[in-house]
């Protein structure tokens, strides 16, 4: 099979095309920008050591799960307790047993 | 030159030495991290954190290799990271059909500062070729990147990668097999007259 000159050339160049690469440089201001961010994680990491102790990240994880627990059974038994009261006054209306139906009853005795 | 003593100036913190360090080998840095994302901005971030790396774990750096291979290999892991964590945001933009950060990436060093004196036909081809390079297995584009853009050594990047000098070889030969390949097939397209891509 001929092969096609024209792209094997079109191939080759391309190959060859970092032969002459320019190498990038930095910027005037790395290191400042650098400096800069080197101060500001030393500045943020004043409590990381809380997070980074390996005792203290079960006891964390533990208090956050005790949070979740407590939230989600204070929604739970918050909202069956309603329930149950909005059961109660729909029976009580039900059967006419709230105080306006008293008073009917009186009315009409 | 960064010696021995300076090692340890650097182990016991030294701000001075640390910026000695720095500036010899900011633009070494920088050129291997462009080589590996192809975007200027994204190589100087990329290598902004190198030397927050170097900064934080140089104490336990063990002077088992040289301290300007630990530096290659600390910069060849986190372009290779970056390169993962876009890839993933890729994915999920795909994903959610959410276009993010589309930009034309190779053309960035050249545009941005202007600096290397390239036609435009052979920017168009440095940008083929970092497209091409992108496709690679990450073995065969760190091998390739070190050697072309940084022109290290087979032994020199033996070294950075953990590995022989004939598996350096083996690497640069099967990468280059590979862009020729995926480099024929692209040009191939074009000529039909259909859209090109890796």
């Amino acid at each position: 099979m001929k092969k096609d000159t024209n792209i094997e050339n079109e191939v080759n160049k391309t190959l060859n095309s970092l032969d002459n690469w320019q190498k990038v440089e930095t910027d005037a201001f790395f290191y400042t920008r650098l400096s800069a961010q080197l101060e500001n994680k030393q500045n943020t990491t004043t409590f990381a050591w809380l997070f980074d102790t390996p005792i203290l990240k079960p006891a964390l994880i533990a208090v956050a799960l005790l949070i979740n627990v407590l939230s989600i059974g204070y929604i739970y038994y918050g909202n069956q307790s309603s329930m149950g009261n909005d059961f109660a006054d729909a029976f009580s209306t039900e059967y006419m047993l709230d105080q306006s139906t008293e008073s009917y009853l009186v009315i009409n005795e | 030159m960064v010696n021995k003593i300076s090692i340890q100036k650097l182990k016991n913190g030294s701000q001075a030495e640390f910026k000695q360090l720095v500036e010899h080998y900011k633009n070494k840095v920088v050129n291997t991290c462009y080589g590996f994302v192809h975007n200027y901005t994204d190589a100087q971030d990329i290598s902004q954190d190198v030397f927050i790396e170097v900064f934080e774990s140089v104490g336990r750096f063990n002077e088992d290799s040289l301290l300007s291979t630990w530096i290659y290999r600390i910069a060849v892991n986190k372009s290779l990271d970056f390169l993962r964590k876009q890839k993933r945001k890729k994915r999920w933009s795909e994903l959610t059909r959410i276009n993010i950060d589309d930009r034309n990436e190779a053309d960035n060093w050249f545009t941005d500062t202007g600096s290397p004196q390239l036609s435009l036909e052979q920017k168009e081809r440095v940008k083929i070729l970092s497209t091409a390079i992108d496709s690679l297995p990450e073995s065969q584009k760190s091998a390739f990147t070190l050697h072309k853009y940084e022109e290290l050594s087979y032994k020199e990047i033996s070294e950075i990668l953990k590995t022989s000098v004939s598996s350096v070889e083996s690497l640069m030969h099967r990468a280059k097999k590979n862009l020729q390949k995926k480099l024929t097939k692209y040009y191939l397209t074009e000529k039909e007259g259909n859209n090109a891509s890796f």
